[in-house]
Formats: structure tokens, sequence, C-alpha cells
């Protein structure tokens, strides 16, 4: 079934909307919320919340890119399972992930980055991905917006882990010095 | 400091990068190969031409719409000009055979047979420039002679498959988007081509949103996406089509979907953040 079909679903408020939106991408957003969250059953949790979401947004929106959509979505549900986990335990990877990105910022504790809004940041972020070429597009929204692991990457792109964690290196000290430069550092 | 801000950030990025994303990747090679691949097809070129003269002519000699003669037309598809890439020999003694041709990212690949043993139809998937786009035989003269300033080249694809045959442009800016799509006309297309008089297919003034609720049943195909003749378009009925949502997250820019015919050929424009009257004066253009 076409996105445009199961679109359609949500916008006759058929039921069966939510089925298959699961059959077609249940699997690779489950990969993402449990990519960040580290636990099937937050996983399916988020998952069912971004089935929730999409349902309750959908109509009047009507996306045009349904998958990236229902990512972003179950993303921030994941992101925000991590958060209040912040208080107790925090798993590794994705401490790891925060850090690899952090390190774009000379102080890790700063305030004004505190007061930069997500949305204002994204879209400077935004930007920059669409200076890199192909390749590192890939990578890089592969490893800060799916969560995915370098081996992951590796297979998905056939390009060694050394090589890949080479790019995220010189990508990451390229935005570095952008955040620099726009003044998102102390 | 919220130590995940920037991966929180990350969740505004554009939706296209994320959809690219999600698609199986190929390596892109470094420039500079390009002129080698572009010199080692040249002479693959030379010598399958070389080659295909001194074999004995094919029985099948097809013509394309434009009434050139061509092999590589597949017969069942012959009425809605469907094209066929494949070399007639290669696919006929051998229709599993895959051929990629590195030098224009053209995949081709020969589909297997129908359920009555016809070959039905090649996919074929070839990522253009812009200058090779408004060169394509068949839908080049109705690529748009301008794209909107400050847009970037997303995609060109020319595609087939069994079922389809179009040329697409995808370009971008920030979270705006710009989609030109051409293809033949279909007997299908036919129960959505509407007179600009008969307000009620396309004008979404009338239908507030949410639409499933507002518009009548019969009416949903069209006015989803309407065909309007190039030579009854007019520029109340392409803003007509324009709205905006006041999405969260997203650009406000005005949204249009729906579909111009010149002739046999279908250009289906679905935009946001694009000026009506520009988008009318290019339709108009390829009048």
């Amino acid at each position: 079934m076409t996105d445009e079909n199961i679109l359609d679903l949500y916008f006759e408020r058929n039921e069966a909307a939510i089925k298959e939106t699961d059959l077609k991408y249940g699997s690779r957003l489950m990969q993402i919320s449990k990519n960040i969250t580290d636990s099937l059953s937050d996983a399916e949790e988020c998952l069912n919340d971004a089935y929730l979401e999409a349902w309750n947004r959908i109509p009047p929106t009507r996306p045009t890119y349904f998958f990236a959509y229902l990512a972003k979505i179950v993303r921030s549900l994941s992101l925000g399972v991590c958060d209040k986990r912040n208080a107790r335990k925090r798993k590794a990877s994705f401490i790891e992930l925060s850090q690899e990105l952090s390190e774009c910022l000379s102080s890790p504790c700063s305030d004004i980055l505190a007061s930069i809004e997500a949305k204002e940041l994204g879209k400077l972020l935004d930007s920059f991905i669409r200076t890199l070429n192909q390749n590192e597009q890939f990578v890089f929204v592969r490893r800060y917006f799916w969560s995915d692991s370098i081996s992951q990457i590796s297979n998905a792109t056939k390009m060694n882990e050394a090589r890949i964690r080479s790019m995220l290196f010189r990508i990451r000290k390229r935005l570095k010095k952008l955040l620099n430069k726009e003044g998102y550092s102390l | 400091m919220n130590e995940n801000k920037l991966l929180q950030s990350m969740n505004y990025i554009g939706d296209d990068l994320i959809e690219a994303s999600a698609k199986p990747h190929k390596t892109t090679k470094r420039t500079w190969y390009i002129p080698a691949y572009i010199s080692a097809a040249a002479v693959c070129l030379i010598i399958t031409v070389a080659i295909y003269n001194l074999s004995p002519p094919s029985p099948v000699n097809e013509t394309n719409p434009h009434g050139e003669s061509t092999d590589f037309i597949n017969p069942s598809d012959e009425h809605n000009g469907t094209n066929i890439t494949t070399p007639s020999s290669t696919s006929e003694d051998n229709p599993t055979d895959a051929t990629t041709d590195t030098t224009n990212s053209t995949t081709t690949i020969p589909l297997s047979e129908d359920k009555v043993g016809r070959p039905i139809g090649t996919f074929t998937e070839t990522e253009l420039t812009l200058a090779e786009a408004c060169a394509d035989i068949d839908f080049g003269a109705y690529m748009p002679q301008a794209i909107p300033k400050n847009f970037v080249k997303e995609t060109i694809y020319r595609y087939t498959d069994e079922n389809s045959n179009l040329l697409v442009g995808l370009w971008c800016k920030n979270y705006d988007d710009f989609r030109w799509s051409i293809r033949y006309f279909e007997e299908p297309d036919s129960s959505r081509i509407t007179s600009v008089e008969d307000i009620r297919n396309y004008d979404l003034s009338l239908y507030p949103i949410p639409r499933a609720e507002s518009v009548p049943e019969e009416l949903r195909e069209i006015v989803d996406n309407p065909i309007f003749n190039i030579s009854d378009l007019t520029l109340e009925a392409v803003l007509s089509r324009a709205y905006s949502i006041n999405d969260s997250g997203d650009s406000n820019g005005l949204r249009m979907r729906f579909s111009v015919l010149y002739g046999d050929i279908i250009v289906e424009v679905n935009c946001k953040g694009i000026d009506p009257e520009w988008l009318y004066s290019q339709l108009k253009a390829l009048e």
C-alpha cells in the first residue's frame, strides 16, 4: 500500500490506517526507538504512542514524507523516555552518542547552549547536513538521527568501520567550527 | 545543559534527508573517476554500435511515440509510449539478465513475463542532471524553464517499469519542496480532467480542512488532484489550489497539488513554498 493510500485511510478515520502503517514501517520505527531506548518494552510503548499521535495529528496534517514524519514522532518520544531515565540509569550507547555530539561544543555545561531552542539548532543542523556530500549525509543522519551503531552503518554502506569513524570525526569537527562561528559556544 | 540537546535537534532536520537515509545506500564514487567512466562508456558504446551494425537486422522494428525507429520499445506498452532501454537482443535472449550502466547511474532490470507469457516491461531508473532531463526525448520539453529561487536540486529521475513511464524532478529549500512530474496521459486520468468553470472539482476554498469531512465522496479523487487542460488554465484556478497549514515544526509555505494536460502529456505539480503566480507562468510557458 502506498503512503498516499495509508494517509487516505487516516483521513477517512479508518482504523486500518494504524495496521497498514505498522505493516509498512513498524519494524523500522521500532529499530529507531530500540536504538535510543535499548529496551524492547519501552520501544513498543513509544511505537504505540507514536501511532496514537499520528492518528490525532492526521488529519488535518497530511505529511509529504510519511515515514520521516513518523520517525520524528517516535524518535521524540524515545528521547523523552531517555530523559525520564536520566535521574536513574542511562544507556551506555546513548551517552556515547550524546558525548560525540557534545564534543562539538567547547563546554558541555554551557548556559548558552541550554538557552538555544532545539528547533533553531535543528535548522542549523539541517543546513549543515545539506553541505555534506551524499555519503557523509547518509552516515551522519544514520548515526545521529537513527542512532545506528557504527557496525550497522558499515553494513548499510559497505564502508569499513574505521572509515566511518574517521568520516564522523571530520564531520563533527566541521560542525564544531560552524557552531563556533554561529556563536553557539563559549 | 541538556546533554542530548543536539540529538534532540536532529528531529528538526528536513524530512527529505530522513527519507534519503531510509533508502538503501549506494556509496558514491569520487568525482575524479567520472571522466574515466565516461571514456570507458564511450569505448563500450562504439564497440556496441559496431557489433550491432555487423549483426543481421532484427525482425521487430517498432517506432516510438515520436515516430522514430527504435528497437527499445516494448510492444505491449506501445499504446502508452512506455520506453524500454534494454537492448532487445539481450533481453530476448536472456530475460533474467540485469544490466547496470555506471556512467549515468542507470539501472536496467528486465522484468519477467505476464500471465500470458508476454514480457511486461523493464525497470529503469536513471538519475539525470537538469540539462539531461531537458534533453529527454519524451518529456524533456515539459521540464520547468526555471527553478524557484534558492531551491536546490534533490533528484531528477527518468523512471520506467511495467506500470510507469515518467520523468520526475524534486527541488528543495529548507522545509519547502517543489516536485515536477511528467508522464503520458492514460485512460484512468480522464476521470480527473476538469474545466475551470466547474469549481466544485478543484477549488479548495470550498472544502475546509479536514477534507475527509468536507469533500463529497464522489469528488474526492478529482479534488485531490485535478487535471486542467493547459488552454483552460487560469491564474485563479492555480490560486484556488493553494492552501497553507500552520503545522508545528514545519514552514508555512503555500501548498499546491494539481496536474496540467498538454496534449497527451501530463505535468503534475506538488509543491510547498512556491509562489502560485510564478508556477502559473511556468506552466503557461510550456503551452
